[in-house]
């Protein structure tokens, strides 16, 4: 690395010598070696988290955070934590806007200038709240890496600005996806399990303007207790009113934060909405519309369900459960949040290879 | 509390309530159940009540985003406007060398050259083709059997690919023939202008043979079957599709028909009713039937396709047609049955001397005396006076099943459609109460059927429907041979 270009970086080192100086910071499993090496951090226990290229934020009490991983394909931007919404079963809940978060997400941008970039996924809280933040960081993605795929997620509520979901159509460039939560078909419904009337209206009325402008739309669902029942209808209901998206998700909950704290009142089992879902999937499905299910195992997805099953929860948060070692569809399955505070344990049944899938995962 | 947003309803089947909104959206209700939503009484946590709203029959609170997604649906529902005017039919030759029952007005001798269309007029017919909106028009010779005057066929396709090239609109051409007399070198020039093959078959050889004669009166189909192998060999098989027309002949032996078609490796099957025009009185006892009785003999067949689709890919379009708009939000053209009528601003029809009709029938009545519907000519009009013109304005406006006695109020409004020339044909009116016209008891009748299938919810039929629907056959679980 040519000296003139190491203010910005952060040293991944065994030990420090003079090949070192002049990095923004050091992470080494080395000691301390002297004036010339003054932020970083030393006597790290292993740094096999840490490849080269990642983007990392080195704090005094000695945390290394990964902010990009180099290698992986679910990195994203976390703008803000505040929101408006409050979702019975957000796993991240909302705060007020803490201006350091923005300007992280800003030097991630910075460090990442002039790297070729796959995919990026702005994410929070609620981007959108940042207003005309929120659309300088767009803007930034789809030009400054016009090769990535752009995501962003969002409960789609300020879209139902005209001028606002103007805007940011011209500052995504026509390039960027927009993963918008729907969480029911029925508006009561949904402004209940999200934390805000009105919700519903707006965020509808907000797809409706993204795709007046050309904008590419994901739908969302979170499957809980408050809606489950609901799915066919749910699925019915994104035919007859927004079949323009260009995927349709059902995912499953990640029981920490607020889903955490309203537990009984949003948990389900999977196996409880496994009809539900099937229903919802295959009516999408005849009806020709690209519909995946995230977060759901394998073991606990009807037969039918099952070839929309996608893994999805991002790897470092992806656990199995001890039973999964047997399962012989383990490296296609979605398997568990790590972060979740239950899990289903009990009623994961491994597939058997030599065994008819029907019989081994079959709960009848 | 909440408020009843626009809609129709009827009895399908009995005892049940059907309602259809503006969407084309539908719901099926006992009858207490109904009563209990219109009374404003119905208990608003039950699951009807929740369907209802999630299907916009009913608002509560705000009634604007119901109204904005309602107003979505219906702009693409009627879409289909937007492609003005995109089917253009020539009547190259009005000599056929066939002389079939049901088609008798409108065909003339062989020898009779003096009704053949010139090149002239066809390629003033094209300059006018390429003047329509329609960003991909479709140009489809008929006759008379339009092979007969093959030279302004090839030279009319070459001229219209060139204005193609020059608008950057992407023109389609089909040929509507009996295919007895097509040639190798023929075929051959169908295949490099990717031009398609619509035929006729009326059933295997003893019913097609009953009406579809040669001008001596003799067999048809045994040349027609190895015709059918030639162009399939030259163009493929999916080039070359086949209509029938139900006859009093063939109105109890569909399931015969429906083999033959099968057999002959046809890609489905389009149930058409004979249309009541153009054949002589005595005829029409002899082919005709009533609209019940087409009805009937339509929904058996039905059921006997749906019971073939076990075993094979086999749609029947008109029901294909009918459960697309009523299961789908996208919109179907179809000239024969939509609202706006399709007359003039979806299909047009010029005659050999390039005389411009809304239909082929408004061509027919004209040829018997009546030009009631004559549009103008291209030789001497310009394609604002036919297309803009005052006389397609009135026709249209006045062509609406929205504002058509009884249709206004029918519970099958949103997928239906109407035909001001036969209203005409039969009343003197373009526009008249449909109560008990024929063209009213076969819809409704075709309609009630296919809402009693989807009352029945069976998942194999639903596959079925939808496979069609979606031209996705792998949406139905099936052994098939082929």
């Amino acid at each position: 690395m040519p000296f003139y270009r190491r203010s910005g970086r952060i040293r991944l080192a065994d030990t420090l010598g003079f090949d070192c100086l002049g990095y923004a910071g050091y992470l080494t499993e080395g000691m301390k070696g002297g004036l010339l090496h003054p932020d970083g951090i030393y006597a790290a226990s292993g740094t096999e988290g840490v490849e080269e290229g990642d983007i990392v934020m080195l704090t005094s009490d000695g945390t290394v955070t990964v902010l990009w991983g180099a290698n992986s394909s679910q990195n994203s931007l976390f703008v803000t934590k505040a929101c408006n919404c409050d979702c019975l079963m957000c796993p991240q809940p909302p705060a007020i806007h803490d201006p350091q978060d923005l300007v992280r997400a800003e030097k991630v941008l910075d460090c990442l200038r002039s790297r070729s970039v796959k995919q990026i996924c702005i994410t929070g809280g609620e981007p959108t709240v940042l207003g005309a933040r929120f659309l300088k960081v767009l803007e930034r993605c789809s030009r400054e890496h016009p090769e990535a795929a752009v995501n962003v997620l969002t409960n789609g509520k300020l879209f139902s600005d005209p001028e606002f979901a103007g805007k940011t159509a011209s500052a995504s460039n026509g390039k960027a996806l927009f993963c918008v939560s729907l969480h029911s078909d029925i508006d009561t419904v949904h402004d209940r399990l999200v934390g805000a009337r009105g919700s519903y209206a707006a965020a509808q009325a907000g797809i409706y303007n993204l795709a007046k402008l050309g904008c590419a739309v994901e739908i969302r669902h979170v499957i809980s207790k408050g809606n489950f029942n609901r799915l066919k209808r749910f699925s019915e209901q994104m035919y007859s009113y927004f079949p323009f998206c260009a995927h349709y998700a059902f995912m499953g909950m990640e029981i920490c934060g607020q889903a955490f704290k309203n537990f009984d009142e949003i948990n389900v089992s999977p196996l409880e909405y496994r009809d539900c879902l099937e229903e919802a999937v295959m009516s999408m499905y005849r009806a020709g519309l690209p519909v995946s299910v995230y977060n759901v195992p394998l073991c606990l997805c009807s037969e039918k369900t099952r070839p929309f099953a996608r893994q999805s929860i991002s790897s470092w948060k992806n656990i199995f459960m001890s039973q999964c070692e047997e399962c012989s569809k383990k490296d296609k399955c979605a398997g568990f949040f790590g972060t979740s505070a239950f899990l289903p344990g009990d009623l994961v049944r491994p597939f058997r290879e030599d065994a008819c899938d029907d019989s081994s995962a079959c709960w009848g | 509390m909440y408020s009843l947003l626009p809609f129709q309803f009827g009895r399908v089947p009995a005892r049940n309530v059907l309602v259809v909104n503006e969407c084309g959206d539908h719901y099926f209700l006992a009858e207490e159940v109904f009563s209990s939503f219109i009374e404003h009484r119905m208990d608003e946590s039950s699951d009807e009540f929740l369907d209802l709203k999630s299907k916009l029959f009913l608002y509560q609170d705000d009634p604007e985003l119901s109204l904005q997604k309602i107003a979505a649906r219906y702009r693409t529902r009627k879409s289909f406007l937007r492609e003005f005017t995109s089917l253009h039919m020539l009547v190259v030759t009005l000599r056929c060398n066939q002389r079939c029952d049901y088609c008798q007005a409108s065909s003339a001798d062989e020898g009779a050259s003096q009704f053949d269309m010139t090149s002239e007029t066809a390629f003033k017919i094209v300059d006018m083709v390429f003047r329509s909106p329609s960003r991909h028009p479709k140009i489809e010779f008929q006759g008379g059997e339009p092979l007969l005057n093959w030279t302004v066929i090839r030279d009319t396709v070459k001229y219209a690919e060139r204005k193609a090239t020059e608008t950057g609109k992407e023109a389609s051409f089909v040929v509507c023939t009996n295919l007895t007399a097509v040639t190798l070198d023929q075929l051959s020039f169908l295949r490099d202008h990717r031009v398609s093959i619509s035929t006729s078959l009326d059933g295997p050889q003893c019913l097609h043979d009953m009406c579809r004669k040669t001008r001596q009166g003799g067999a048809t189909h045994a040349g027609f079957e190895s015709k059918l192998e030639l162009a399939r060999g030259v163009l493929g098989n999916g080039s070359v599709n086949a209509l029938m027309t139900t006859t009093a002949h063939t109105l109890g032996r569909m399931g015969e028909v429906t083999d033959e078609y099968l057999r002959l490796g046809m890609n489905g099957i389009f149930i058409r009713s004979l249309n009541p025009y153009g054949f002589a009185a005595e005829d029409a006892r002899t082919l005709g039937y009533a609209s019940e009785s087409f009805v009937d003999c339509y929904l058996k067949s039905l059921e006997y396709i749906f019971e073939l689709n076990r075993n094979v890919y086999f749609p029947e379009y008109f029901a294909s047609l009918l459960f697309s708009r009523i299961l789908t939000p996208y919109p179907t053209g179809f000239v024969d049955l939509q609202s706006p009528s399709g007359c003039g601003i979806s299909g047009a029809i010029y005659d050999y001397d390039g005389s411009v009709f809304p239909s082929d029938e408004a061509r027919m009545l004209a040829r018997m005396g009546d030009r009631h519907f004559f549009l103008g000519n291209v030789l001497n009009d310009s394609f604002e006076d036919i297309f803009a013109g005052k006389k397609l304005r009135a026709l249209t406006a006045g062509a609406c099943v929205e504002t058509t006695p009884c249709c206004a109020r029918c519970v099958y409004q949103a997928f239906c459609g109407t035909d001001p020339v036969r209203n005409y044909l039969e009343t003197g009116d373009e526009l008249r109460s449909m109560e008990c016209s024929p063209f009213c008891a076969k819809h409704k009748g075709v309609f009630n059927g296919l809402f009693r299938i989807l009352k029945e919810n069976d998942p194999f039929k639903l596959d079925v429907i939808w496979s069609w629907i979606t031209k996705n056959r792998f949406l139905v679980e099936r052994h098939e041979n082929c």
